[in-house]
């Protein structure tokens, strides 16, 4: 079966004045149709910049190097013409972004928004797109999409902002959703309700998902499979029930800890991984975790851990799963019970 | 949303070259502008170390050297003037007059556009509205004229020049730094500085005005060039700096009639005043950068 | 400073402190009251705002809460429900129009200007944007410092010693004394904030959602370091947030406020274990926990919790909630507004501002799909949209192979 999207390799770093930053660093994952993926990370990661070099979208930066392929239906997102790309964004590729305010043009009616998506990537006609417009604004929940089309963004709230920029993302019929912390900027009861419908609409449309985000559980709510990064490298790649299960890295152990769980007592302490993540602009010797990491071998600190198959769907960048990888393939090990 | 190609396995995106032409000026050749500045300043410091004549010495024998020509006294780099005194010493000494008087007095501009900015912006509401409204009209207002009125009214004088240039430049320091403080304002830091329990003053002081300074700098640089000219421009109508006083503006007045004889008289003091203040304004460039970077 | 020094600067656990307060010095010539009077008290207090286009809001709506001494009240709502504005308004760093606020013992409306900055002093602040909460120009000891040079407390070298003291305190090393604030991270940064907050000895501080501006990792580090201090210190923290789950690990009890107004109060456990008014079940029901039944819960939100929030210009009549309320009746929830019905059922006593109270308490239904008290919510109400959570993953989904 031929993935959708194939990531390979991927490395992507920026000068800056303070020196090269590794952005992305050695990534590779893929996508089937209809699939989702949520790549989880705190800020630095490299989680951001790997979902925008899939669009080639390095606005900020001057100097760029890239190296690696990005595979979308089997052709490489790095290669092709910016007249190509620019019809495969928005159009096969839609995306969201966390700010939906700055995403929208303040001036444009909402409805004209999502219908000029659909006029370039579609070649409607403008009564078509415009009908079209509506429909998908309704789809996402906008009460009285008809009349509310007519209205500028600042008239809507955060929470319906979002759901036009899902309008607009989808409006098209994507392939793939990137959603890049879609719900960080909302308020708790409306990330419920845009994170369910993201992930209602996506699977009533057979749309595979990039879902970005710091939080485990927006992830929990979206995702089949995971892909944790720390230090612009991946560190874990899972399914969901396995991340909830059986997390195998040091790293994902202790941000799970952090998730809220209620069986703690209300005044329970919390276990913070102590330390700060190292700056990117730093030689990374080893695994990037290590310094911070409560099971560091001397090996951690020399080299770093490839990832290493650890079961079926799971893979871990950690040298304590490599003895595990190679117990796996014994049976009756109970991670083979999936 | 901006966006740059890039192709893989490849640097790119390097700026285009138009942009760093442009940028070459501030970036590169900047210091070049602040090494002239800083020889202006010792011009004005020392006059008598530069200059190789008196600048009040005349000799009508020596009448007219073009630049480069030798008198009896020795060469004039810069040529004569009517009256045979050497032009560069009159230059030299010229800068003293000339930056005393733009630096003086853009400095009491900056005091009061810098007080009546901040307490506009900082209270807003009545005091905000009277105090610009105040600025607007004088902005309205053909100042220069009006400074010519006064100037002519209260006799020329230096003291009076340095008094009258002010009202020039006041309301600009005050429109900048008004809009600073609004913004400032909104920063939570100030917020944090009233729950503490600064007072107002200290608010203003301690918090307010640091985060203003850079901002201050870049403007009073450019100002100290507008100033300059301005202060040359009253000269030149005989409202500003007389005789035996000497400025670069008053130079160039003295030399208009003698334009058609004696090109040098006027081109080479404005062309003097003219490359003092590009390098104002090219050096405060360089300070926004600075400013842009530390904030 | 002509009075008798200030006392040593050091932090010690509560009995170790003299009975006397030794925190008001000529420059606080202010009662502060036994240990009984609460630091703060709100009583119907009222805040209203002009919107740009002029037209008034009611941010803050005959709120009423009261904080005890060394203790920890949550104040949990979303974005527009006031509850920023309802801090700054118990600092009167914002006018209130109506009601009272009683801060140590003393009526805000009296108070003169000079009296209003030395009661500040026992009262402080933690801002959300901890790098925007610190004064770029100043060096981090400058800014620490910066509360005892305004109230004129202590020599310069005593101020400096201080400094460190509480640098040390909050986990800052001493090597950052020097340093600005754009060279420290965020959680350094708010390490910072923290600290300026705590060198005064304050009575109350006012946490405005420090941590949600933080990093996962980083914001543990820094609600623990909260928790040591609430437990180590003489002093009462007002912590607000919009998430419920970040205030459960520091509260006692937990004030919950949608529009301005206070919808439920209550100790933390109960309100976790069971909210009583459908408001706090929804934002009990939206913290996202990962585990396999993260959607079925979102599926409650948006029965409990439904659309958007209204708008502060034009709030629904009756019931601030009725708009959203899965359990909304006609009369009374939306023409009158329901008054605080006090639930003493579980023996601690707390408010419910809900008509309906009493009927959705004994619907058992609500708290068990919440798996809110700690159990695994019982999916079986709820058909999960794909059969058992353990088998989601539906073979064709899996990674390329």
């Amino acid at each position: 079966m031929s993935a959708l999207l194939e990531v390979k390799d991927l490395s992507v770093s920026f000068e800056t004045r303070g020196g090269v930053v590794r952005a992305v660093d050695g990534l590779s994952f893929s996508l089937g149709a209809g699939e989702s993926l949520g790549i989880v990370g705190e800020s630095g990661s490299g989680k951001t910049v790997s979902s925008l070099s899939i669009l080639r979208l390095f606005g900020l930066f001057d100097d760029v190097s890239v190296s690696g392929k990005i595979l979308f239906e089997g052709r490489d997102l790095l290669r092709v013409s910016e007249a190509e790309l620019s019809r495969i964004r928005g159009g096969k590729i839609g995306m969201v972004f966390q700010d939906p305010l700055t995403s929208l043009n303040p001036v444009m009616p909402v409805g004209e928004q999502v219908a000029e998506s659909i006029r370039f990537h579609t070649g409607a006609s403008r009564p078509q797109a415009h009908r079209r417009a509506v429909e998908m604004l309704d789809r996402v929940g906008i009460p009285d999409a008809n009349k509310r089309c007519e209205e500028l963004p600042h008239s809507f709230s955060g929470g319906m902002r979002q759901r036009v920029m899902v309008a607009i993302a989808l409006a098209c019929e994507p392939k793939l959703l990137i959603a890049d912390e879609p719900t960080t900027a909302l308020d708790v009861t409306v990330q419920a309700q845009v994170l369910l419908l993201l992930d209602e609409l996506r699977r009533e449309m057979g749309i595979a998902l990039i879902m970005i985000t710091h939080d485990f559980g927006v992830v929990a709510a979206t995702a089949d499979r995971v892909l944790v990064m720390y230090a612009a490298q991946p560190m874990e790649h899972c399914s969901i029930h396995h991340l909830f299960q059986r997390a195998n890295h040091p790293y994902t152990e202790g941000l799970l800890r952090l998730v809220p769980r209620f069986e703690h007592q209300v005044h329970g302490r919390l276990h913070p991984i102590e330390g700060q993540p190292p700056a990117l602009t730093e030689e990374i010797v080893g695994c990037p975790f290590a310094p911070r990491c409560s099971f560091t071998l001397d090996r951690c600190k020399q080299e770093r851990p490839p990832l290493f198959r650890i079961g079926p769907d799971h893979e871990s960048a950690c040298w304590l799963a490599a003895e595990r990888a190679e117990r796996e393939t014994l049976p009756d090990k109970p991670w083979k019970a999936v | 949303m901006p966006y740059r190609v890039v192709a893989s396995e490849r640097r790119v995106g390097s700026p285009p070259i138009r942009r760093r032409l442009q940028g070459l000026l501030e970036k590169r050749g900047w210091w070049l502008f602040a090494l002239f500045l800083s020889l202006m300043a010792a011009w004005a410091i020392f006059p008598g170390v530069f200059a190789p004549y008196d600048a009040n010495y005349l000799n009508p024998r020596n009448r007219l050297i073009s630049p480069g020509g030798a008198s009896p006294e020795g060469s004039h780099i810069a040529g004569t003037d009517g009256l045979g005194v050497d032009l560069f010493s009159q230059m030299v000494e010229g800068a003293r007059l000339t930056l005393m008087i733009a630096v003086v007095a853009t400095l009491l501009g900056a005091a009061i556009g810098v007080t009546v900015g901040m307490l506009a912006g900082y209270f807003g509401g009545v005091v905000d509205r009277m105090l610009m409204r105040l600025g607007e009209a004088q902005t309205a207002m053909p100042m220069f004229l009006v400074a010519i009125l006064l100037l002519s009214l209260l006799g020329p004088s230096v003291t009076i020049l340095i008094i009258v240039l002010p009202t020039l430049v006041w309301p600009i320091f005050a429109r900048v730094v008004r809009a600073e403080t609004l913004q400032i304002k909104q920063a939570t830091y100030i917020e944090a500085a009233v729950a503490t329990g600064c007072p107002t003053s200290v608010v203003l002081y301690r918090h307010v005005l640091p985060n203003v300074v850079p901002r201050i700098l870049v403007l009073f640089v450019v100002e100290i060039g507008h100033v300059m000219l301005a202060e040359a421009g009253l000269s030149f109508l005989g409202v500003g700096v007389q005789p035996p006083d000497i400025t670069w503006g008053l130079l160039i007045a003295e030399g208009r009639p003698l334009l058609t004889v004696a090109w040098w008289l006027t081109i080479l003091p404005g062309v003097l005043l003219s490359v003092t203040v590009l390098s104002l304004n090219i050096l405060s460039r360089r300070f926004e950068q600075y400013a842009g970077a530390a904030a | 400073m002509n009075s008798p020094k200030p006392a040593p600067f050091a932090y010690g656990q509560i009995d170790e402190r003299p009975e006397e307060d030794p925190g008001v010095d000529s420059s606080a010539p202010l009662e502060e009251g036994d240990r009984d009077t609460p630091v703060l008290l709100l009583e119907d207090l009222v805040v209203r705002f002009k919107s740009m286009e002029g037209i008034p809001i009611t941010a803050v709506d005959r709120v009423s809460l009261r904080i005890n001494r060394r203790e920890t009240v949550g104040l949990v709502g979303e974005t527009g429900c006031g509850k920023s504005t309802l801090a700054r308004a118990a600092l009167k760093l914002v006018p209130f129009q109506e009601g009272h606020v009683t801060l140590l013992g003393h009526d805000l409306a009296g108070l003169r200007n000079t009296e209003l900055r030395s009661l500040r002093r026992r009262c402080q602040m933690i801002f959300q944007d901890p790098r925007g909460s610190l004064n770029p120009r100043m060096t981090v000891g400058r800014i620490i410092g910066e509360p005892l040079r305004v109230h004129g407390i202590g020599e310069r070298r005593e101020q400096a010693e201080a400094v460190r003291e509480m640098m040390d305190l909050v986990g800052l090393p001493d090597e950052l004394y020097a340093r600005r604030p754009v060279q420290l991270s965020g959680g350094q940064q708010q390490r910072v904030g923290i600290a300026r907050a705590l060198i005064t000895r304050p009575a109350l501080v006012i946490c405005d959602e420090p941590v949600s501006a933080l990093d996962v990792s980083i914001r543990a580090q820094i609600l623990n370091l909260l928790a040591d201090l609430r437990d180590s210190l003489d002093v009462s923290f007002l912590f607000i947030a919009h998430d419920l789950a970040v205030v459960r690990h520091l509260s006692d009890r937990v004030a919950v406020m949608y529009l301005g107004r206070i919808v439920e109060e209550g100790p933390v456990g109960e309100i976790f274990a069971q909210p009583r008014h459908p408001y706090s079940q929804g934002l009990v029901a939206a913290i996202l926990r990962a585990d396999g039944f993260a959607r079925q819960r979102l599926g409650q939100v948006r029965r409990l919790a439904a659309g958007d929030l209204p708008s502060l210009l034009n709030p629904p009549e009756g019931c601030r909630y009725q708009s959203r309320c899965p359990y909304a009746l006609d009369d009374p929830c939306r023409k009158t507004p329901p008054p605080d019905f006090v639930d003493s059922s579980s023996g601690v006593s707390r408010l419910v501002a809900c008509h309906r109270w009493e009927e959705i308490a004994s619907d058992s239904l609500d708290s068990a799909v919440l798996g809110a008290d700690g159990t695994e919510p019982d999916i079986s109400i709820y058909a999960p949209p794909q059969g058992d959570p353990k088998d989601s993953v539906e073979p064709e989904n899996r990674a390329g192979e």
